[in-house]
């Protein structure tokens, strides 16, 4: 099976350099992951600030190059691509940013945002085969083009402005969709909206979407799989139902504990962990669990060496001394653990 | 002048309640925008009131007019923002009447407020310690001739109504007081010689806490104290506000749009729409039980971890503030709106003890029982 795209090994180390080798930020450790041709799914990149989320949907965008290992997209080296599949890349793999206010310049019309890329790219022979395709990808976002079209950015709400930066990624007829915080910058109300638009061109356009957040609730809401990320590291990968209803990383564990559930009865963990702003982010060195001062589980070996990824179950996988009687993983792709749902693909986009 | 579109429907015994054990009370208050093109009713005949140790938690899209409430309850409305008509009751007098020296006093004192984004707002050249003092020390007024000073009294003993301390309280006083407010708050007293940036954003919203409770405010407003943090350092924060709120038995008042949150923090639920509070009750049973449609599809469009289940929207945008239509402002997104929600504005019924709608829904029920 052919990998869309793939992340080998690859580390990102941000600082050092010579004179100040100590002040290095280790920001993406030794992360594999494999996207399947094939087979469209939906994978959450979950993590609090500073987990590397962000720095790993760039190394994925090929916007910055990674310390050690390989980004490749359909095999090739993102760092090493020649212009014209570099320019492809760049059209198949398409982001939306976290706020849908900054996205815009405000002396243009919306337009102007839809009308670039195709220019760009070269999508449309004339005006008319311009509009047609803009109509058509408003319209699968669920916004009507005469209510859109000719708008200033100030004069749509968030939401719509946010559906718009959707449209403008699926007008280039991406194959995977990078979505780093789409709805946090957005009313509650109608995030949910948003997140359907996104879900539906999985669902109908067979187009794979990386959704990155630090929401729970959604991305168990939305996505396949997750992977969880912990100050660079995966704590804990697989599908959403076996990662979220049956945490295995004591960290995962804290996290979906701290969610506030919408429901006046659910417990919101009354244990006070104050560990959080006890850490010295100086102290933590990278031959260790990165949790383990966090950690109410800790042991002696945690401190001694990092935990390797184990196979908890047939689509769970933590990096965790608790699971020593696991097998560790022998293929260091956290793809393997993921579900794929069966998805019959509406129409042939391309 | 304006007047209320709606006529407030409580009953004698919400009347007496009120009377009798409110810390806050808000009455009809409008708070207008005035712009060019017209007034922006951010606030649009607003009433509540606040027991003593009660947590209430105002929500709504932005736009509704949350953060609106929340400022013009400090009295700290700025223009082109304007506070029309209404009264905010404070332990019995009225925010809105005080003179500005008073109203500075109340500040802090009597009603304290925890910003939007606190964690930017403090000064980040100025160490944690003297921030906190800043705000004792402006309370403390010139002696006038007619007290004496005391000195068995505590430093932090009031020296009026208003909130102003008896005397200056001494060098080592503060420091202990300092040391005092940030253990309470869970931060280490060495934090009192440290600048905001050598603290984390869970340490700064924190010192934020201390800041607001250095006086022990009757009441302390909250907006959106959370909302820049993470999950986990967010519920650290939401367990030191209540225990420091019902130590000193302050009534809190948190603005936000995290139903979550909301669910777990408050007792009281205020679901703002518009600028009108069109649902005040106890949140277990709005919960259960939402009166109003727009509760139930806020409540409904909110993601879980129980099951997984289509997601649920909102139809349609929030009315424009400035020509507000006649009638119910949520008649054009509303699932169950009827003819007489176009032209009639809802009442405002207690539909349970201690719980008020503003929805035709229920006016049906009132008048035909």
């Amino acid at each position: 099976m052919a990998n869309l795209l793939e992340l080998e090994n690859v580390s990102k180390i941000f600082g050092g350099g010579f004179f100040n080798r100590s002040n290095v930020t280790i920001a993406v450790q030794d992360v594999s992951l494999a996207i399947p041709e094939d087979r469209p799914t939906i994978t959450a990149i979950a993590g609090e600030s500073g987990s590397g989320k962000t720095t790993l949907a760039r190394l994925l965008l090929g916007v910055i190059p990674p310390t050690s290992g390989q980004v490749r997209y359909q095999g090739e080296d993102v760092q090493r691509m020649r212009s014209r599949d570099w320019l492809n890349f760049r059209r198949e793999v398409q982001p939306i940013f976290q706020d849908p206010f900054e996205a815009y310049n405000p002396f243009y019309t919306v337009d102007h945002v839809l009308h670039r890329p195709i220019r760009n790219f070269k999508l449309a022979l004339n005006a008319q085969e311009r509009d047609q395709r803009i109509e058509e990808s408003l319209r699968m976002v669920g916004l009507q083009p005469d209510e859109t079209l000719g708008r200033y950015p100030h004069q749509l709400s968030g939401g719509q402005r946010q559906r718009v930066m959707v449209a403008r990624a699926l007008l280039l007829r991406p194959r995977i969709i990078l979505a780093d915080e789409p709805v946090s910058m957005v009313d509650a109300s109608l995030r949910a909206t948003i997140l359907r638009s996104i879900r539906d061109l999985n669902r109908d356009f067979g187009i794979s979407v990386i959704y990155i957040t630090h929401d729970l609730t959604t991305a168990y809401q939305m996505c396949d799989n997750i992977i969880v990320m912990y100050r660079g590291v995966v704590a804990e990968a697989g599908s959403v139902e076996e990662v979220i209803q049956n945490p295995k990383h004591p960290y995962t564990q804290l996290l979906i504990d701290s969610v506030p559930q919408p429901d006046p009865k659910a417990a919101w963990g009354e244990e006070d962990d104050e560990s959080v702003d006890r850490v010295d982010e100086s102290s933590i060195v990278t031959d260790q669990c990165k949790f383990a001062p966090r950690c109410k589980y800790v042991m002696a070996e945690c401190t001694d060496s990092a935990p390797p990824l184990r196979t908890i179950g047939p689509n769970q996988l933590a990096s965790c001394f608790l699971y020593t009687d696991q097998p560790e993983v022998e293929d260091p792709d956290i793809g393997q653990s993921f579900e794929y749902p069966v998805i019959e693909p509406a129409e042939v986009t391309n | 002048m304006t007047t209320a579109p709606t006529a407030t429907t409580s009953t004698d015994g919400a009347d007496r309640r009120q009377s009798q054990d409110a810390v806050l009370r808000v009455d009809d208050l409008h708070v207008y925008y005035e712009t060019a093109a017209g007034d922006v009713k951010a606030v649009n005949g607003v009433t509540f009131d606040l027991r003593p140790g009660e947590r209430l938690a105002l929500v709504g899209e932005s736009g509704s007019g949350k953060s609106t409430m929340a400022t013009a309850l400090m009295r700290m409305t700025s223009p082109p923002g304007k506070i029309v008509s209404g009264s905010i009751q404070l332990g019995g007098r009225d925010l809105l009447q005080l003179n500005e020296a008073e109203m500075r006093r109340a500040r802090l004192a009597e009603i304290a407020l925890v910003p939007q984004g606190a964690m930017n707002s403090l000064n980040p050249v100025i160490r944690i310690e003297k921030q906190i003092i800043d705000g004792i020390l402006d309370h403390v007024i010139e002696e006038s001739p007619g007290t004496s000073r005391r000195s068995d009294e505590s430093s932090f003993s009031r020296a009026d109504d208003f909130g102003a301390l008896a005397r200056t309280p001494t060098r080592s006083e503060l420091r202990e007081k300092v040391a005092d407010l940030l253990t309470n708050v869970g931060l280490s007293p060495s934090v009192a010689r440290m600048y905001p940036h050598e603290l984390s954003g869970g340490m700064k919203q924190r010192a934020v806490l201390a800041i607001a409770t250095c006086l022990s405010p009757k009441v302390i407003v909250a907006d959106e104290p959370t909302s820049a943090l993470d999950v986990v350092v967010q519920r650290q924060i939401m367990q030191t506000l209540g225990r420091l709120q019902s130590g000193i038995d302050a009534a809190v008042i948190l603005v936000g749009h995290d139903m979550g949150l909301v669910a777990q923090f408050a007792d009281t639920i205020g679901v703002m729409y518009a600028g009108r509070l069109v649902e005040l009750g106890p949140v277990n049973q709005i919960f259960e039980d939402p009166q109003h449609p727009y509760t139930k599809l806020l409540i409904d469009s909110l993601p879980s971890f129980s099951q997984k289940k289509e997601f649920i929207g909102i139809p349609g945008m929030p009315p424009r503030l400035l020509n507000l239509p006649s009638g119910c402002t949520f008649y054009p997104r509303c699932p169950s709106a009827m003819d007489m929600c176009q032209n009639t504005d809802p009442l405002n019924i207690e539909v349970r003890p201690n719980w008020r709608t503003e929805c035709h829904l229920h006016t049906e029920a009132v008048s035909n029982g």
